[in-house]
């Protein structure tokens, strides 16, 4: 797998040092993110940083909140997130230190999130996803015009096709590492997912 | 008592102070990554406010002034004793000014005003010290939150407790801080536990007797719930009540505190529990909001949410002691008193979280004792002997009540009222004289499915099963007044929106309550009747304070709009006066 070869490239950093000094209000920060930026290099091969296709099952990363992609490499790693098509950040997370996990969140987290495209613009299904996401209180977790916030993802222009995808794992119980995530996603009427993904990401 | 500036001390000091009032100072604190800012233009903003004594806090249940307690003083009564505002001049009310916060999202907090200072939270643990007459920022704090943090319910915050010099905040990566009450600079902060553990604070901390006392927020993540008390002075934890006991099976009660059946099969719960142990380290019971203290007895009073994962029994066997539960412990040991559990092994999120109230009551013999009031997100105000714990009465249904404690199937069963119905998460208030509790009320049934059993996911969400809403539903809410010396519902006001946020009652004859839409209004306590109102840009689902400030009377509310049920955010605080 490509993958393993990436990761035999790469330099073992010493982010762990560099990590000592997070809580600073002044810019040590600045060799931290050099490395992470370099890490992500590795990343941006599959979580594009340009224009992401709406049938893409890779998600966009970029921008993503910090406490949900850390908590995501974690999980990875120890396995409890681990779904067939998971299989490479099944391998990359392994060699990932936990102080290179959350220097990762950190630096992805403050990227720009990149446009999909197309964005659905079909109203029916869009206003369909939207009742269902108000009677399913997604909102309640997933605030802030559906951004988030921490361990809670942002779902607002998410790749539709990603989003449909991940319901339906939650629902099988194939993706396992958030029970009750996958308890509220069974409440949604089956003929409701891909509404809901579409409305979620056309939201502006 | 005022602190006034010493001036003549003069010399270096004297001219230090001067510049320190007179300009605007940045003051980065580099080894914790702090930063407040302190804008004192004159010398007197930068001495306030004064120390504030334990005998004052003690005691604020008189205090005719300020408002000392997130819900007005220690009996939790919300009831303030300043009268110019009352049933006849309420109609002059008007706005004196707005205080604008830095971000716009969820206020749930109770100002504390003291001295001429008035204290404000933001969500995401923002801290305002504003002139309680003028609106003038004194200063704020912004607090660093830590990479990983687990909300189920909202990035709110209920607001801060004062105690000596200090200010204190808990925060949603469950800290709390210690600010110089004057200043805001960071005195300490500590690490309560564990956020990867999905443990967080939205509750307002309380100080007394040289302690913070402290509750966790995280039971749809399966952590063990807990009440801290730290050192007012030093942040060292003195004690810890573990809300889910060793020993958590309790007495296999086959029915709730008001005499419904729960269904349980306890045979198989049984022999759940032969297989499994005791479920107390991941059983939840959440303390979303201030206990209740009666210092003169050191007894600590307060109410314990649901246990994890909410709605699923299997992988809890046993009464889930004390879950939805009023406990009571010793103020200073921590240890165990007493207590009274609502719902056995609850499999509806019907957890307990409007704050405990101690006020006397008639028992069932018509002597009065001291009592404990607690509104229930099951529609029902229970009213307790403060002595043991042991429920007196609870009143007739405050909402529409439908399949109550029927068990969640895999097709889902409608339930009325719905994990966001009943009292909810409003705090009370009462009025004394009248005798009469004030509950805010949402009428919202939801629907409940349970599929199948997972296990304990080391800090993930964790519910147990699904809740989703209904067509047509919520239906809107009520303010009621029940007479809680017999448990009957005096009066009603119907609102076409679930009321979330809480109540406020004066010495005036007037309880102050906001809604969802924006309206905030004020009405006759013994009738119900709505004398005034006005209408803000948000939704205000925040309790409001009231305070004196130079022979004048305000009222204070936040209007910031609420995640759980979507009302309209903002950005602001409203003050009132005439």
């Amino acid at each position: 797998m490509a993958a393993r070869e990436i990761l035999k490239t790469l330099p073992r950093l010493g982010l762990a040092t560099l990590i000592g000094l997070a809580g600073v209000c002044a810019t040590p920060v600045l060799a931290q993110t050099q490395d992470a930026q370099q890490k992500a290099a590795v990343c941006a091969a599959c979580h594009v940083t340009g224009t992401v296709q709406s049938s893409s099952p890779i998600p966009i990363l970029w921008g993503q909140n910090e406490g949900y992609i850390y908590l995501q490499l974690r999980d990875f790693k120890n396995g409890v997130r681990a779904t067939p098509q998971d299989a490479t950040m099944n391998a990359l997370a392994s060699a990932m230190s936990d102080d290179e996990m959350h220097a990762m969140a950190k630096y992805a987290s403050a990227q720009p999130w990149p446009q999909i495209d197309p964005v659905p613009t079909d109203a029916a299904p869009i206003k369909q996803g939207a009742t269902a996401a108000a009677m399913g209180d997604c909102g309640g977790c997933h605030f802030n015009g559906w951004r988030g916030y921490s361990a809670n993802p942002r779902l607002r222009g998410q790749s539709p096709a990603y989003l449909a995808a991940t319901i339906r794992q939650f629902r099988s119980g194939a993706r396992a590492n958030s029970p009750g995530m996958a308890d509220m996603l069974r409440a949604l009427d089956a003929t409701d997912i891909e509404a809901v993904a579409a409305y979620l990401s056309a939201v502006k | 008592m005022r602190v006034m500036p010493d001036a003549n001390r003069g010399g270096k000091l004297e001219r230090a102070r001067r510049f320190r009032n007179s300009h605007a100072l940045a003051i980065c604190l580099v080894a914790f990554g702090y930063c407040a800012t302190t804008l004192a233009n004159d010398a007197t903003t930068g001495a306030r406010p004064a120390t504030l004594s334990q005998e004052r806090l003690t005691s604020a249940a008189k205090d005719q002034a300020d408002f000392l307690l997130t819900h007005g003083n220690y009996e939790q009564t919300r009831y303030h004793l300043a009268d110019r505002i009352n049933r006849d001049t309420v109609k002059n009310l008007k706005l004196a000014w707005t205080f604008q916060v830095d971000l716009t999202e969820s206020i749930q907090g109770a100002p504390i005003v003291y001295d001429g200072v008035m204290y404000l939270t933001t969500s995401y643990n923002h801290l305002f010290a504003v002139d309680a007459k003028t609106g003038k920022e004194l200063w704020r704090y912004k607090h660093q939150m830590g990479p990983t943090v687990m909300l189920c319910c909202g990035p709110n915050n209920r607001g801060v407790t004062v105690l000596g010099d200090l200010v204190y905040m808990a925060t949603l990566d469950a800290k709390l801080v210690a600010l110089n009450a004057r200043t805001g600079a960071v005195v300490w902060s500590k690490q309560l536990a564990d956020p990867v553990k999905g443990y967080s604070i939205t509750a307002a901390p309380t100080a007394v007797d040289g302690k913070i006392l402290i509750g966790f927020a995280g039971a749809e993540y399966g952590i063990r719930g807990a009440l801290k008390a730290l050192d007012a002075k030093t942040g060292d934890e003195l004690w810890t009540f573990y809300t889910t006991p060793e020993n958590s099976v309790g007495v296999w009660a086959t029915h709730d505190a008001t005499g419904l059946d729960l269904h349980r099969d306890i045979a198989a719960e049984k022999a759940a529990l032969a297989k499994r142990g005791d479920p107390y380290k991941t059983l939840g019971g959440s303390i979303w909001q201030n206990p209740a203290i009666d210092v003169a007895n050191r007894r600590v009073y307060f109410v314990v949410g649901n246990p994890s994962p909410d709605l699923d029994g299997n992988v809890r066997p046993g009464d889930n002691l004390y879950t939805d539960s009023l406990v009571s412990i010793d103020l200073d040991t921590g240890k165990y008193v007493c207590h009274l559990q609502y719902i056995p092994h609850d499999l509806w999120d019907l957890d307990s979280v409007s704050p405990a109230v101690l006020t006397p009551v008639k028992d069932n013999d018509g002597r009065t004792v001291p009592g404990v009031l607690h509104g229930g997100k099951s529609g029902y105000l229970y009213v307790h002997d403060a002595k043991d714990c042991s429920l007196i009465r609870h009143s007739e249904p405050l909402v529409k009540v439908e399949n109550e404690r029927m068990l969640p199937t895999k097709e889902g069963v409608v339930v009325r009222p719905g994990p966001n119905g009943g009292v909810s998460a409003s705090p009370l208030a009462i009025d004394p004289k009248l005798g009469l509790a004030f509950a805010l009320t949402a009428e919202m049934a939801a629907k409940y499915s349970f599929y199948k059993s997972t296990e304990y996911p080391h800090g993930k969400l964790w519910l147990g099963g699904g809740f989703k809403g209904l067509p047509g539903e919520p239906v809107g809410g009520d303010i009621v007044a029940i007479d809680y010396n017999t448990g009957k519902i005096r009066w009603t006001v119907k609102k076409p929106l679930p009321m979330f946020g809480g109540l406020l009652a004066t010495a005036g004859g007037l309880i102050f309550a906001g809604e969802g839409s924006g309206e905030f209004g004020a009405y006759d306590s013994s009738t119900g009747k709505e004398l005034w109102s006005y209408k803000t840009d948000a939704g205000v689902n925040a309790p409001a304070s009231t305070y004196m400030l130079d022979g004048k009377q305000y009222v204070v509310v936040g209007a910031g709009g609420n995640t759980q049920l979507n009302y309209p955010r903002g950005n602001k605080y409203y003050v009132f006066t005439y």
